[in-house]
Order: C-alpha cells, then sequence, then structure tokens
C-alpha cells in the first residue's frame, strides 16, 4: 500500500507540477477578474436592469394577475423566467454575493497597491503631468527650497538621496485616499446589517377589533386595542368632493411576558417601540358593520352578528332560504367610501342586500341606517348597530437595522471623502545640472490629469518663481 | 366627522380662499417661467457677443425668476400650510428650482455659463409642463405628515437637479468633442476625413468658448458626484422615514427600486471613470443613459406605476 502510494505521489509531483501551475493561473485569472473594475460595473448594470424589470412588473403577484395584465408571450415569459419575484430570488441576491466578493479581492489587489503607491524614484517624463524648472543653486538649496515651496502649497513631504540625486515625495489630502476603503467598508457593513436582519428578524401583522387582543409569540407581547379613532377631511378635486384621510390612531395596552403592562398611542409617522426593541406601526384600518337579527323579538346569535361584517360577509336566516349579505358602510365615519359626487349621508348608514332564493329582494341595496331596523321576512327582523373599528398593525424586529444605519454614513462618509477631494501625489527629482540644479516635478491624481490640470500649471510657475527668487 | 372639528374649518379656510390664492401664487410661477425664458435668451445671446455685460443680464434674469418661483412656491406652501413639494406639480416646481439654484453654484465655481441655454431649457420646460399637474391645495395625507418630508424629499430632488446639469455637460462634451476632432483632422486624411468634411454649422460657433473636452469630463464627473452624494443621501434618509412610517426601512416600492436602478447606473458611471479609457466620450453617455434612468425614476414611476410613492 505504502509502495504505491510512494509511487503515486512520486508521479504526482511530476505531473502536478504543470498542472499546479495551470491552476494557480486559473485562480489568478479568477482573481484579476473579480478585480477588475469592470467587474463590478457589469453586476452593476445587471442589477439594475433587474431592478427596472421588478419595478415595471407587478411583484408577489398570483399567476393569473400577469395574465390579466399583459399579453400571452409576455405573461408567459414573466412567469417563466420568474420575474414575479425577482428581489427575493436567489439570482438576484447572488450578485450582492459576487460584489462582495469582488470588493474584497479588489481591495487587496488593486485599490491599496494602486492608492498608495510608494515612495520610489519614477521616471518623471511618463506622467501626464510633469515639468522641469532649473536653477542655478546647488542641488541642496534647490532641494530644501522646492520642498518649502511644496509644504507652503499644503503638501506634506517625504525626502530620499540615491543615484546622485535628491527625491522628494509629496502627498496633498492623503487621507482621501481610503474614501473608496471607506466607501466599500460601508457597502459591506450594510450588507452585513440586512442579512443579520434577515436570520434573526421578523415581522407581521395583526387585526384588531375594538376591544380584543392578541398575542405575539415571536415578541413574547400580548396586545390590546382599547380605541381606534379615524379623522377625514373634505377635499375639492376636479371631478368633485372627496374625503382625504388626516389622521389614524389607536390606543394600545401591551403586556409583556411578566404581565408588565405599558399603553400606547400609535399613530401613523408614530410607530411604538417596546423595551425590547419591536416596532409598532400604524399600518391600515377598517369599520366592519354590526347587524343583530331578531325573531319575534328575541335576539339570535347567528354567525354574522358579532360585528365584524366584512362587504360581501351573509347572514343565513335559519329555517328559510333567507339571507342578508353587507355591502358597505357609508356616512362620517369612513366617508373614504363615499363615491366622488355622491353627496355623504350626514348619518352613518349601511348598504345591504336581502336574498330570497339567492334572488335579492331589491333591485338596489338596501340603506339602513345605524339604529334602524327592517323586516326582512319569516318574522325576521334586522337592525344596524354602530360600526366596529379595527386596527391593523405591523410590527417588526430588525437586529440589522442598527448595522445597516451604521453602514450607510460610512457609504456616505466614504463617497464624500472619495469624490469631493482630490488626492495628489506629488514626485521631485532635483539633480546637478551644469553648475546649477534641475528640478523635475510629477504629480498624479486619483481622477486622472484633467482634474489637476489647472493647478499644476500654477505649482509649476510657483515653483520656479520660488526657486528664482533664491537667486 | 364630529362637528367643530379643527381639520372641518381648516378646510373651509382652505375652500374660501383657495382660488384667490391660486391665482397669486400661479401670477409668480408665470412670472418665473417667462423670467427664465428671457434669461435662456440673453445667455444665447452671450454665446455670440461674449461680453461680460450680456452675460450679466442673463444672470439678473436667472435670478429674478429663481426669486419669483421661489415666492410662488412659497405662497404655496403658506396657504396649505405644508411644504409645497407634496404632489407632482410642487416637486417638479422644485426639482427645477435646485437645478437653477445648483446652475449658478456650478456655474460659479467652473464657469460653466456656456451651458446655461441647456440647462434652462430643461428647467424651464419642466416648469411648463408642472402646470398641468397642478390639481390646488390639499392638506397632507397621514403618511407625509412628517418632518421627514423636509429633509428626504429636498434632497432626492436636488440629486435629480445635479443629475440634469450632468445631462447638460454631457451632451456639450459630446458636441465640443465631435468639433475638436473635426479641428483636428485634416480634410482628405482617413482618420477624421469625414467629421472633417462636415463643417461646424455656424449656429455651434459657440463651442469656442467651451473649455477643452477633458476639462468638461472633469467638469461632468464632479456634478455627477455630487448628484451620487445627494441620491445615496437621499435613498438612505428615505429609508429612515420608511422606517417611521411604513414599518420597514426598504419595501422594495417602485420608488425605490427605480431610485435604486439610477443610483447604480451612476455607481457605475464612477467606477468606470477611474479607467482612463471609460473617460470621456463613453463616460459622457453613460451620464446620458443614467439621466434617462432617472427620467424613469421621476415621471415613469409617478405616471404610470402605482406604489407608495404614488403622489400625483
Ligand atoms: C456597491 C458598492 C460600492 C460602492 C458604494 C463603491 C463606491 C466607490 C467609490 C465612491 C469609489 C471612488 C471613486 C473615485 O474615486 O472616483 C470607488 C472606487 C473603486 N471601486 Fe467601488 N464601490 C462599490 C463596489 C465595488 C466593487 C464590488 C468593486 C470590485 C471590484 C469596486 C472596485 C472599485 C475600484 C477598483 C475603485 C477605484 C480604485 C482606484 O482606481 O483607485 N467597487 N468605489
Amino acid at each position: 500500500m505504502s509502495a504505491v502510494q510512494a509511487t503515486t505521489s512520486g508521479l504526482d509531483t511530476r505531473e502536478h507540477a504543470p498542472r499546479k501551475k495551470a491552476q494557480d493561473s486559473l485562480l489568478e485569472e479568477v482573481l484579476n477578474l473579480l478585480s477588475n473594475v469592470l467587474f463590478p460595473v457589469v453586476i452593476f448594470l445587471i442589477w439594475a436592469a433587474l431592478t427596472t424589470i421588478g419595478t415595471i412588473v407587478d411583484q408577489n403577484q398570483p399567476e393569473q394577475h400577469y395574465y390579466d395584465t399583459y399579453p400571452l408571450p409576455i405573461a408567459n415569459a414573466i412567469v417563466r423566467l420568474h420575474l414575479t419575484g425577482i428581489y427575493h430570488s436567489v439570482p438576484y441576491i447572488s450578485l450582492v454575493v459576487l460584489l462582495l466578493l469582488s470588493m474584497s479581492v479588489c481591495t487587496f489587489r488593486r485599490v491599496i497597491p494602486k492608492r498608495f503607491p510608494k515612495d520610489r524614484p519614477v521616471p518623471i517624463g511618463n506622467f501626464g503631468l510633469h515639468a522641469q524648472a532649473d536653477t542655478a543653486q546647488n542641488v541642496d538649496d534647490a532641494a530644501a527650497r522646492a520642498q518649502d515651496y511644496f509644504r507652503s502649497r499644503g503638501f506634506t513631504m517625504r525626502t530620499l538621496v540615491q543615484d546622485n540625486a535628491r527625491w522628494l515625495f509629496g502627498d496633498r489630502q492623503k487621507w482621501a485616499r481610503y474614501g473608496v476603503l471607506v466607501a466599500h467598508l460601508g457597502f459591506a457593513i450594510i450588507a452585513f446589517g440586512v442579512f443579520l436582519g434577515w436570520l434573526r428578524g421578523f415581522s407581521g401583522q395583526v387585526v384588531l377589533y375594538r376591544g380584543e387582543s392578541a398575542t405575539i409569540d415571536r415578541a413574547n407581547l400580548r396586545l390590546t386595542l382599547d380605541k381606534f379613532s379615524a379623522d377625514f377631511v373634505p377635499v375639492q378635486t376636479p371631478n368633485g368632493q372627496i374625503y382625504q384621510a388626516q389622521k389614524f390612531q389607536s390606543d394600545v395596552r401591551f403586556a409583556d411576558a411578566d404581565g408588565a403592562t405599558t399603553s400606547a398611542r400609535i399613530l401613523v409617522n408614530h410607530p411604538h417601540v417596546t423595551t425590547s426593541g419591536v416596532y409598532f406601526y400604524q399600518a391600515s384600518y377598517n369599520f366592519a358593520g354590526h347587524l343583530a337579527v331578531t325573531r319575534g323579538g328575541k335576539a339570535l346569535a347567528l354567525p354574522g352578528t358579532d360585528g365584524k361584517l366584512q362587504p360581501q360577509d351573509a347572514i343565513f336566516l335559519p329555517g328559510t332560504s333567507r339571507a342578508i349579505e353587507y355591502g358597505t358602510l357609508l356616512g362620517p365615519t369612513d366617508p373614504s367610501q363615499t363615491p366622488p359626487g355622491v353627496p355623504m349621508p350626514s348619518r352613518d348608514e349601511y348598504a345591504i342586500w336581502v336574498f330570497h332564493d339567492n334572488i335579492p329582494t331589491t333591485n338596489r341595496p338596501v340603506f339602513l341606517p345605524i339604529g334602524s331596523s327592517l323586516d326582512v321576512g319569516d318574522g325576521y327582523r334586522v337592525t344596524a348597530l354602530p360600526p366596529t373599528p379595527s386596527t391593523g398593525l405591523t410590527y417588526r424586529y430588525d437586529p440589522g437595522q442598527g448595522w445597516v444605519a451604521a453602514g450607510c454614513l460610512v457609504l456616505v462618509a466614504g463617497f464624500v471623502m472619495a469624490l469631493f477631494f482630490v488626492p495628489v501625489k506629488l514626485y521631485a527629482k532635483i539633480s546637478a545640472e551644469g553648475s546649477g540644479a534641475a528640478v523635475e516635478v510629477a504629480a498624479t491624481t486619483t481622477k486622472g490629469n484633467a482634474i489637476y490640470e489647472d493647478d499644476f500649471a500654477a505649482l509649476r510657475e510657483g515653483l520656479r518663481r520660488s526657486l528664482a527668487n533664491a537667486t | 366627522m364630529p362637528q367643530g372639528n379643527e381639520y372641518t374649518q381648516y378646510n373651509a379656510n382652505l375652500q374660501a380662499t383657495m382660488t384667490q390664492h391660486a391665482m397669486q401664487y400661479m401670477a409668480w410661477y408665470d412670472a418665473a417661467v417667462v423670467l427664465y425664458a428671457l434669461a435662456i435668451a440673453g445667455f444665447v445671446a452671450y454665446w455670440f457677443f461674449r461680453s461680460r455685460g450680456v452675460l450679466g443680464v442673463g444672470l439678473l434674469f436667472t435670478v429674478a425668476g429663481l426669486i419669483s418661483q421661489a415666492l410662488s412656491l412659497g405662497m404655496r406652501a403658506y396657504y396649505s400650510h405644508h411644504v409645497p413639494w407634496n404632489d407632482l406639480y410642487g416637486s417638479l416646481s422644485m426639482v427645477s428650482l435646485w437645478a437653477v439654484v445648483l446652475f449658478l453654484i456650478f456655474g460659479a465655481r467652473f464657469n460653466l455659463w456656456f451651458a446655461a441655454p441647456l440647462v434652462l431649457a430643461c428647467t424651464d420646460a419642466l416648469l411648463a409642463y408642472a402646470k398641468g399637474w397642478n390639481k390646488g391645495l390639499a392638506p397632507l395625507v397621514p403618511s407625509l405628515q412628517s418632518p421627514w418630508i423636509f429633509i428626504h424629499v429636498p434632497i432626492v430632488l436636488a440629486s435629480y437637479a445635479a443629475f440634469l446639469i450632468g445631462f447638460a455637460t454631457s451632451v456639450i462634451y459630446l458636441l465640443k468633442k465631435w468639433d475638436e476632432d473635426r479641428a483636428a483632422s485634416v480634410p482628405g486624411q482617413s482618420v477624421g476625413a469625414a467629421v472633417a468634411a462636415a463643417e461646424r454649422p455656424a449656429w455651434l460657433g459657440w463651442l469656442d468658448i467651451v473649455p477643452s473636452s477633458s476639462r468638461l469630463d472633469v467638469i461632468s464627473y464632479r456634478v455627477i458626484a455630487v448628484g451620487e452624494i445627494l441620491l445615496t443621501a437621499g435613498i438612505i434618509l428615505g429609508g429612515v422615514w420608511a422606517h417611521m412610517a411604513w414599518g420597514s426601512y426598504w419595501q422594495w416600492d417602485p420608488k425605490e427600486t427605480a431610485a435604486l436602478a439610477s443610483w447604480l447606473i451612476y455607481a457605475s458611471y464612477l467606477h468606470l471613470h477611474t479607467r482612463p479609457s471609460w473617460r470621456g466620450v463613453r463616460a459622457a453617455w453613460w451620464s446620458i443613459l443614467g439621466f434617462v434612468s432617472i427620467l424613469f425614476c421621476y415621471f415613469g414611476v409617478n405616471i404610470w406605476i402605482s406604489g407608495l410613492h404614488s403622489y400625483k
């Protein structure tokens, strides 16, 4: 066994040597690809394209919706390409993962080496921005003078003596070179926060009728709706008067696992945060219909008479083929239901249908003001009671949101550093020329030459003057 | 509705005075449209006469237009008791206001006055178009009743305005580059011969006062960088607001996603611009693409796609 192994490994060494090299260069190629700026650009574009499709095509609808909305071939394409839930799809999320990967590789292979070049002699003439100034001073004096001048122009300077020449290296706004790193770090922190929220957070909705309670297990909370109120204002539009919601308010009591209770008033834009960090938001509201049914003057507890009637809910009257279908509430409590141009009733009333043998007994809905009642036949009477308000609350716990917020700040800070400031690196070589010295200067920026052309011209002139003044 | 409700009273006052007030603020609005048009005429004259006096006239009309537009927005805010940018009309007017303000700043910083006719033509067209969306005054819906409306909306609108200016400088870049190539090519030589054969039309003579294309590229870059920072901040602050109002900082609402798409396109621009081979012509086209995405994000989403952001 060991002999065989030995042979194999012997073979391996010889055969693997070239293969290993091939692997290396494959890895190398992948790393090169990932660190190429064109890589994130391509990802950005795919991301933007998918996002735009998601913007145009309604998301997370039932399949039928797409067939109703689009011509058949387009609907087919949308459904088959799974464009109905883009944002949480694996390819979409993979784009972010690819970006993070490429960003990490890029940071070490490209951004750091390129953005923080070493201080070393370089061929000055190869730079886009370069110039020469001659002076009668000797090399030492000229170097000192040039250094002072660059300092006065805001550069931090370092020196080096090499090859009979003096080298000066200068930096201006060098800290701004970290902008790229900071911006990229910000993006990574945001991605981490989103991931954490997805991993550990939860969210949901509860609907509570007045007086009702519900338990949210994950939050270890029990909540009770004490009161819900809504305000509307009439607004004049070109199509007539409409009623615009002005305020929704839920008064809620929270009880935690230890039985401690707190009261909170929740309004749109004013969520309530529990001590455990769960947010509760005012999300929706409803006024449910409340009908009471009596027979021969005796109240009946029929399904549907508990004050939570929704449009098209029906109450079947036992022993008959009669039913009452609830339509809607009209009136000042929820005027948003009043169609534009139709005068709003001054008191709340319900629009209902009475059915006999599945056929409506009237050809218009019956309008039943609150408090009044109606004989619906076979000894049954239906009475309109005040509607029951309910509130829809969204709750959310997201342990990642602090990270997202911090990442956003870091991202913006990085953007400002990287985009508003122009870090400049200066190279100057001072060498003996004739009896005096020649000062060669070159500058690079992180954003190309054009951005620094004028300043470089001014720098060159200033240098010439300052060298000339000395004599 | 409860009797004596404060909002009923508010609305009664509003209805009674609206027509009269609307006429007042619309008068200032119309004045702004005309003043900007005069400013455009002044700046076009500057293209040809190139005197500081003519430039001054253009600037004077611009500032006058700005003041009257600001008055119009201010009056609208005063009469409606809330910010004027709660609907498409108000926000369009705000974009054009920002575009003029930012243009005056960039213009002073980079001597961009040659771009004024293009920028002002865009802003004036926005203003004139916005008028059709004026539905009068109305109270704010609950989700808009928040201090964040003072912060999130103007910042996003300012980013659109910056991108508008970046669009203008990019278009001028392409013209200038074409003109430089035309001037550099010697007729008869293969390279650019066709371009050179096309003489520059007289009305493009103003390209002589435009700085070199490489400078214009840098100017566009700087303007777009400002726009991208504003858009980043605007999206983030929108997230903070959404966190208060909707129950999540990100809802995949069409407006959010369209803004994200624009953000990605401009992020690509900034990344590509780090490569010499992508500066210049390609970057200019990229900026134009970015602006198209902004138009989609603004008009496309507001007008055609319904979502949480449908405030017409
Ligand atoms: C979505 C998140 C990203 C953001 C917000 C972002 C932001 C930035 C910013 C602000 C700059 C500075 C641009 C300038 O100075 O003009 C920059 C540069 C750069 N970014 Fe990103 N970036 C992101 C993703 C990436 C990724 C995934 C890569 C991976 C390759 C990458 C590679 C680069 C490179 C190579 C530079 C230029 C460095 C140089 O040339 O010196 N970025 N980025």
